[in-house]
């Protein structure tokens, strides 16, 4: 059976490409990946499961899931023209995402699927860092984080936990990672960005809050405060947590080993030790 | 509604997703056509509001923030970030650079 041996959470900020070709290797926000991109290397991964929100590039409102997963065996990305972000073929894990599927419609998941898409910067930044080789199988399991009515937390929680469950039954001798991608706090295009820009981070106390959370392993508590209010008051994208959360559902009630914010950015980087 | 022309928001929203992940309507777009205006589904308001940068109206009025923040990735009609803050937060719209 597959195994899980690795979760962790990171950003995907369209601009880090472009950054960390102006900055180097030596800037912060390459080492923040590095740092997760070597453990990944020492546990010998096989397959990425990615907990991820599109953001309006890979669906759209003509029929937009509330949770989706790939069944393709591959797809191209970036869709949405990402600088210093080079188009690439990603591989996908078309018989996992089968299994997921069907594992979580008999369960308590109606789940879309997807034979055909093309991926935007959420997952395709992440694997720019993560997967700079295309050593890796990639499953993304899309949650919307971006259109409300979102998926409540606890229900976010309950699918990572169903997740685990599904990985734990698939007949494969894979060594599985799972990925949390997204932000605690960040606005795109609205009210409360900046001056001079196109984002912001409106409630930087957010993301110390969710980082305290997250190190003291307070789950059922992160749970029962991360409403839909709560997360959108943190910008519109704030419902990225969301993956966060679902990430959370599969490695219970520790606290993370390692995590690095950029408050900045309303973001951070962390891991959890699951072996 | 007295005289209050609604917005159709997802022709709004689905213009704003075509200059993120179609390249040859951003480029029609960028390079001045007609065309992608015209074909575009989009009443005088809307194509108006689109062209001077008043996104707040269009926000206001029921147009994802997410999808309109591409206008000004790709600085369509010469919208620049700070023109775009200017309006979504302040409801001013400036003029071009």
């Amino acid at each position: 059976m597959a195994e899980f041996v690795g979760a962790f959470g990171v950003p995907h900020t369209p601009g880090f490409p472009a950054l960390v070709e102006r900055e180097g290797q030596s800037s912060e926000t390459a080492q923040l990946y590095q740092a997760i991109l070597d453990q990944l290397l020492d546990l010998r991964v096989d397959v990425l499961v990615v907990f991820d929100s599109d953001h309006l590039n890979s669906f759209f409102l003509d029929n937009l899931p509330a949770l989706c997963i790939p069944v393709a065996a591959d797809a191209r990305g970036p869709n949405d023209s990402v600088p210093s972000l080079p188009e690439r073929l990603v591989r996908l894990q078309p018989q996992l995402g089968m299994h997921m599927v069907d594992y979580l419609t008999r369960g308590q998941f109606d789940v879309s699927r997807s034979h055909h898409l093309s991926l935007d910067h959420s997952l395709m930044v992440p694997l720019h860092f993560l997967d700079p080789e295309n050593r890796f199988q990639v499953l993304p399991i899309y949650i919307n984080g971006l259109v409300p009515p979102l998926i409540s937390s606890l229900r976010a929680h309950s699918l990572g936990e169903c997740v685990l469950k599904t990985i734990a039954e698939w007949d494969s001798e894979s060594r599985v990672a799972i990925i949390a991608s997204g932000s605690f706090s960040l606005e795109v295009g609205g009210p409360r960005i900046s001056d001079d820009g196109i984002s912001g981070v409106p409630d930087p106390e957010w993301v110390l809050h969710v980082a305290d959370r997250l190190k003291k392993g307070a789950i059922s508590k992160l749970i029962d405060e991360a409403t839909t209010e709560r997360m959108l008051r943190a910008g519109n994208v704030g419902g990225e947590l969301l993956n966060w959360i679902a990430l959370l559902g599969t490695v219970g009630d520790k606290p993370c080993r390692f995590l690095e914010l950029q408050t900045q950015f309303g973001h951070g980087y962390a891991s959890w030790e699951v072996l | 509604m007295g005289g209050f022309i609604s917005l159709s928001t997802y022709d709004v929203n689905l213009f704003c997703h075509r200059i993120s992940v179609d390249p040859v309507f951003r480029n029609a777009v960028l390079n001045g056509s007609e065309k992608p205006w015209n074909e575009s589904g989009l009443d005088p308001v809307e194509i108006e509001a689109l062209r001077s940068g008043d996104v707040g109206l269009l926000y206001r009025r029921g147009a994802d923030a997410f999808l309109l923040h591409q206008l000004a990735r790709f600085q369509v009609e010469g919208l620049t970030p700070k023109r775009y803050a200017a309006s979504m937060k302040y409801g001013r719209v400036l003029p071009r650079d």
